[in-house]
């Protein structure tokens, strides 16, 4: 065969089939390309979708876990303006960090965010909750509505702490009787105020808006009618004990037992022989404090109340309510309140409002609680 | 010699060649024209359904920002304008801390970001503080009508360890001017909200689209809408592109309803169009339920 006819041979081949090809190629690379690219690409939203819904449940779930798992007695002793962080990682890839702020002493913030280990996407939601508010319509270190007699060594004061503030060291029922030792100049005389809310049954039956009745079933501590004890930190293997004669550590000196602050009931007249404790103490009989004794939070009698000893020291509120809804019987000597050795009544809201602390669980604030922050 | 042949022992193609050839070359360029256009329908189609698959996503994803957060008891959505084709509502464009305050003025800290990244409030003229006053009768929030924000020195005091830092933005405090007097005491939280119209409405292009009208302080009324995203189907033609609101117990509200106040869950049930041959059609319902609906 010649040059020239090989060569025209070879120019017939190369024709349809090879532009042919290449069109095909070209276009599977460009349907291939578009679909690898779509596909990618909703992949991607989706991803970018689950991660971000997945990241929203996980803040939201830290965010009520915090609020389920909220320690009273903790947050009633955090300072206003403080944070309180934590961390978890509910799984391998997402870490979750919960910030509890109080911004008063009733509101707190909580602040949850979620993030993933492995990059910067994060999302971060906020509730903001409140305590239950105290409704306690008089604010004193005694109120009593039954006749009051006040000994020499007996001391009035006021929590230096920016709580609250008392309206008189002593609030008083119109009808009840003061009676001051008078070796007790006018001067140091414990300011006294009467009013008839003092006068009101829920003012001392009912506690952060709980009735008595359901205070005496929730009691964290039920002791015997006509007991006497005398309450004392107890610490076992490293923790706080439980135990009816463990009311908690009011001086703090021991950590175990610094957030013990159990509600204490007696079904009738109780007898301490001093020592210490905190939280709330509803006595249904008569009240004698016959030894030294250091208590922080409040107490609520409905047969008065005597001290038989000195170094009494009670911070927070003392509350004297009458057994009879009867106004006369309020001056039957047994339901009185006799304070005769050295007592000092120190009223201090924050006090009291840490003795209701173990049971005093907040609910988020109405409305707007819930904020998601970008 | 290439030249020296004669010309009619010259090689060549018959007729029949030429012709069988021509057939086959015809056959192998219509199967392979046909295979060329069916893969370009098929990438066009891809495509269109990317497009609609990212219409539904970009709803999907702007809505329930906005929606999670109402409060319909704080009256967060307009009486009367829960509608099926349309729903006005409080927008939250800013969360602060108030650090100190006057009658006139507060200076307040953002709350951080998601990453703790700092956020710019953003206030305008006419935007609504609300403030969160908390005192023995209970809490309630106060609305302030704000005039302006600027940037202010100093930390805030209240917050004072470094944890509190990571929660609001107490190097970046902001003042705020009000229009109305107002005491608010530290510590107290505050809401910035503005309003905002969510609309289903039609374009000259003759499509739906969901779109956005802001509020404008100045002018007391609300702007001009912007598209967010679609186009969709339209809502009159029974295929549902609509809002659906209910109650905690399921119930639904009619549309236009003036007990705004009950609703719980909105529901935006989407049908995407991608343009006038409506060869790919998909839909995606966004179910959002109101974290402060008590």
């Amino acid at each position: 065969m010649s040059e020239y006819s090989s060569a025209r041979e070879r120019s017939n081949h190369r024709g349809v089939a090879l532009v042919a090809v290449l069109y095909f190629l070209v276009v599977c690379a460009l349907t291939i390309a578009a679909v690898v690219f779509a596909q990618r690409s909703a992949k991607r939203n989706a991803l970018s979708t689950a991660n971000g819904t997945q990241l929203l449940a996980a803040a939201e779930a830290a965010l009520h876990s915090a609020l389920s798992s909220w320690s009273s007695a903790e947050r009633s002793r955090q300072a206003v303006g403080s944070t309180a962080a934590s961390t978890a990682t509910n799984n391998a890839s997402v870490r979750t960090t919960t910030y509890v702020t109080r911004l008063t002493s009733r509101v707190f913030s909580i602040t949850s965010e979620a993030m993933f280990a492995s990059s910067n996407v994060a999302r971060r939601v906020s509730l903001l909750v409140r305590l239950p508010f105290d409704a306690r319509p008089v604010r004193g270190a005694l109120i009593s509505a039954v006749d009051v007699t006040i000994g020499a060594q007996v001391r009035f004061a006021t929590d230096s702490t920016p709580c609250d503030t008392a309206s008189a060291a002593v609030v008083l029922t119109p009808n009840a009787g003061l009676a001051i030792d008078a070796d007790i100049p006018p001067a140091s005389q414990p300011s006294m105020l009467r009013d008839s809310i003092a006068d009101d049954s829920s003012t001392y039956l009912r506690v952060a808006d709980t009735w008595w009745s359901e205070l005496a079933q929730r009691a964290d501590i039920r002791l015997a009618a006509d007991a006497r004890i005398t309450p004392t930190p107890i610490v076992v293997a490293g923790k706080c004990s439980t135990s009816d004669a463990n009311w908690g550590d009011p001086l703090g000196l021991i950590a175990e037992c610094a957030h013990r602050a159990p509600l204490v009931y007696v079904p009738g007249d109780l007898t301490i022989d001093g020592g210490a404790g905190q939280g709330v103490l509803l006595v249904e009989g008569h009240l004698a404090i016959a030894g030294p004794f250091t208590f922080s939070g409040q107490i609520v009698t409905r047969h008065g109340i005597e001290t038989l000893a000195d170094n009494i020291a009670i911070s927070g509120a003392v509350y004297a309510w009458r057994s009879s809804s009867d106004a006369s019987v309020s001056h039957a000597i047994t339901n009185d309140v006799r304070l005769t050795h050295a007592t000092t009544l120190r009223y201090s809201a924050c006090d009291a409002r840490h003795g209701i602390a173990s049971w005093l669980q907040p609910r988020r604030v109405r409305e707007r609680a819930w904020s998601e922050l970008f | 010699m290439l030249i020296s042949r004669p010309f009619g022992a010259r090689g060549g193609f018959t007729l029949v060649e030429v012709s069988i050839a021509l057939v086959l070359a015809a056959l192998v360029l219509g199967l392979v024209f046909a295979v060329g256009r069916r893969l370009g329908k098929q990438s066009s189609g891809e495509a269109e359904r990317l497009a609609v698959s990212e219409q539904l996503m970009a709803a999907a994803e702007v809505l329930p920002i906005d929606l999670r957060g109402l409060s319909p008891l704080g009256g967060d959505i307009a009486l009367g304008e829960a509608r099926d084709s349309s729903l006005q509502l409080r927008q939250t464009i800013a969360n602060a801390l108030v650090c100190s305050a006057s009658a006139s003025t507060w200076t307040v800290a953002p709350y951080l970001g998601a990453g703790g990244r700092s956020v710019v409030p953003g206030v305008q003229d006419g935007d609504t503080a609300w403030l969160l006053s908390d005192d023995d009768a209970g809490e309630h929030w106060r609305a302030v009508r704000l005039r302006a924000a600027r940037r202010a020195p100093g930390g805030c005091s209240l917050v004072t360890d470094a944890e509190g830092a990571k929660v609001f933005d107490v190097t970046h405090q902001w003042s705020l001017d009000l229009r109305d007097s107002a005491i608010a005491s530290t510590g107290a939280i505050i809401r910035v909200t503005r309003p905002i119209r969510f609309s289903f409405y039609r374009a000259n292009d003759g499509h739906w689209y969901l779109g956005l009208r802001t509020w404008n302080g100045l002018s007391l009324e609300f702007n001009g809408i912007q598209p967010l995203s679609g186009p969709f189907g339209p809502p009159s033609d029974g295929r549902g592109t609509r809002f659906i609101y209910f109650d905690s117990n399921g119930a639904g509200f009619a549309s236009g309803t003036a007990d705004t106040r009950g609703i719980a869950r909105i529901e935006a049930l989407l049908h995407a169009e991608p343009g006038d041959s409506a060869s790919v059609r998909d839909s995606l319902t966004v179910v959002t339920a109101l974290r402060n609906r008590r």
